[in-house]
């Protein structure tokens, strides 16, 4: 008797849960999943871009990160797991080449305040950047001599120690080739060949890093004396009074770019989102946290005209840096991440 | 010859009957659930496409695979001597004594691996404490080499395989026959061949065993490697994590991951074919 009841109790029980179970509203409404590069940079982007816009919006901005690779970017864009992403300019060629991207609704945002190149039909430049050699001020105090090109980052005699790169043949090959003498305007397209016979010679004294906010750790802990950063970040530490210095000779520049997959389940509210980011006061706001080129051309009045200096858009710097060619990425990266990592992993000569 | 095959036919028949028997096929199944889809993937792969391998995916696979290797014996070995020491050292102690010293070598298994590895990677980097000390009592200017390579894998994968080759030796010294230990003395066998001839023999299954599970744990490793490995201390589970993510090619990645699988597998099978006899081999107490 008590046996029986206890399995009705039991049935019953399980069909109300069944029941409810599906009766569960949309996980996603007014939640927008935002994905970067964390570090500085994406709390540059949390603070000047996503707080203000869910807060004047009501919505739920879910951060994540991640480090770059296209593969992971496809997956998460079709499944509808990450909404609006920040891409490298090779990866937006590729993603809106595949048609897995939204078009940019450039209805609401006035494309007349935004530099040329960040208006994309699959995505919306959000802030320039640029790659540079870092290295530790106290190894190389301004009595000695200090390091300012890649050829001196390639000079093992003049500056011994270990060095550290990204692990990705994107930048590194450029930064290879310019040791080895290439001239900027002959950089493009890459002498794959002689990038990575340049690279033998250091490979005994090369660490790689797979993360952005690395570099910075690796110079002030003092496991490396030079490092590939990015300029930002370097700056940011160096703000803050950590012994960190860069040098802007022929540093690469590119732009990074917010993309919608088409998978995305919140399309208006991305939509609303990017063109935010490219709002004079989101723009302003960003180049408070961190020392990167705006996309809005308004923007730069409201910077500070010592931190005007600092962007790698001033004009100073951008004269002497290089321009980062995402058309050869996009058709050649795949191969060359293969050559890559064959060549990381054979031991060094 | 009948006996032993009725004898298998009953113990089979016992198994089916038994719950726990069930509730473990279970939990084998759904544990081995994730691991199994790219097993199952590789094989179809190697059965339905002519995987046209390139030579540089040939030698990358390789290297990454003898890497590993050689960085899961070294670990085994340093884990196992360390474990064996710390067991020998408290397995006179009495039920309480013990289960204090358990709990303490198996504290750090509470604490979650990323946080573990970068405790390891603040200790061993050019500023860190394990320099410093050195750089005080050596006055050596260039540091410590450590991270980065082949040598931190193996430290920080050692420091974190120890609990287990302790718990696994320790509980092979439990069941040693002190008697035997006692009559060789008396027949005036010095410590050192009581140690050879008597000891060890005995307790051989467990330190065996112990190499072999940890062996196992540190082939399919990923978090160490992917924090501290850098370009020298690559493992195959970092590896394919790459070639999923990163380099887009699933089909090497499943076959490696197939190949590390396959590789498991009989060393699994010989471990668990140790802990049999070495349980089975125990006189009743």
């Amino acid at each position: 008797m008590r046996m029986a009841s206890l399995r009705h109790g039991v049935f019953a029980l399980s069909c109300i849960l069944t029941l409810t179970a599906g009766c569960q509203r949309s996980p996603r409404q007014r939640e927008l999943v935002v994905v970067s590069f964390g570090g500085e940079w994406q709390k540059a982007q949390t603070e000047a871009m996503m707080k203000p816009f869910a807060t004047a919006n009501k919505v739920r901005i879910t951060p994540s990160e991640y480090g770059g690779d296209y593969e992971l970017l496809a997956q998460k864009l079709g499944s509808g797991a990450w909404d609006v992403v920040d891409v490298e300019p090779a990866e937006l060629l590729r993603a809106a080449g595949a048609g897995i991207l939204e078009k940019i609704d450039y209805t609401k945002i006035r494309k007349a305040a935004l530099i040329p190149s960040a208006v994309h039909d699959f995505g919306i430049g959000l802030m320039t950047y640029s790659i540079v050699l870092g290295f530790n001020s106290i190894t190389y105090p301004s009595s000695k001599p200090r390091p300012s090109s890649w050829a001196d980052f390639w000079d093992l005699d003049k500056f011994p120690g270990k060095r550290a790169m990204h692990n990705s043949p994107q930048w590194m090959l450029e930064i290879a080739l310019l040791a080895d003498g290439v001239s900027a305007e002959k950089l493009y397209p890459l002498d794959v060949e002689r990038a990575f016979s340049s690279l033998d010679k250091i490979k005994s004294q090369l660490i790689t890093y797979e993360s952005w906010a690395q570099p910075t750790q690796l110079l002030l802990r003092g496991d490396v004396v030079m490092s590939v950063g990015t300029s930002g970040r370097l700056l940011a530490a160096k703000e803050e009074g950590k012994p960190i210095q860069i040098s802007w000779e022929n540093g690469i520049v590119a732009s990074d770019y917010w993309v919608i997959g088409k998978g995305s389940q919140n399309k208006e509210l991305a939509q609303a989102f990017v063109s935010y980011s490219v709002s004079d006061e989101a723009q302003s706001a960003m180049a408070k946290y961190i020392l990167y080129g705006p996309s809005n051309t308004n923007a730069l009045s409201s910077i500070a005209a010592n931190r005007r200096s600092l962007l790698p858009t001033a004009p100073e710097h951008f004269s002497q840096q290089v321009r980062f060619d995402a058309e050869w990425w996009y058709i050649n990266k795949k191969r060359v991440l293969e050559r890559w990592n064959g060549w990381l992993l054979s031991p060094a000569k | 010859m009948a006996t032993t095959a009725t004898n298998l036919r009953v113990r089979l028949v016992r198994m089916a009957q038994s719950p726990c028997c069930w509730a473990g096929c279970l939990a084998a199944v759904v544990g081995l659930l994730p691991f199994s889809f790219l097993l199952i993937d590789g094989l179809r792969v190697l059965v339905t496409q002519p995987y046209i391998v390139t030579g540089t995916a040939i030698t990358a696979g390789a290297r990454v695979g003898w890497n590993t290797i050689q960085i899961a014996v070294w670990t085994s070995v340093v884990s196992l001597i360390l474990g064996f020491c710390l067991a020998k050292a408290c397995s006179r102690f009495n039920k309480r004594a013990l289960l204090t010293m358990v709990l303490l070598v198996i504290m750090p298994l509470f604490v979650n691996q990323i946080a573990r590895n970068a405790a390891w990677m603040w200790l061993l980097d050019a500023s860190g404490l394990l320099n410093k000390v050195f750089a005080v009592l050596l006055h050596r200017d260039a540091p410590l080499e450590i991270l980065y390579r082949r040598l931190g894998v193996i430290v920080v994968l050692a420091h974190g395989m120890v609990p287990i080759a302790f718990l696994l030796c320790l509980a092979s010294m439990q069941v040693l026959d002190e008697d035997s230990l006692s009559a060789a003395r008396t027949c005036g066998a010095g410590p050192c061949r009581v140690f050879i001839s008597i000891y060890l023999p005995q307790i051989a299954p467990g330190l065996a065993a112990s190499f072999a599970l940890v062996g196992i744990l540190t082939l399919g490793y990923y978090i160490t490697p992917a924090m501290l490995g850098g370009r020298d201390g690559i493992m195959i589970a970092k590896y394919i994590e790459q070639l999923l993510n990163r380099i887009g090619d699933p089909v090497a990645a499943s076959i490696l991951a197939l190949a590390l699988g396959l590789v498991c597998i009989p060393l699994a099978a010989g471990l668990a074919r140790l802990l049999n006899s070495f349980y089975a081999s125990q006189p009743p107490n």
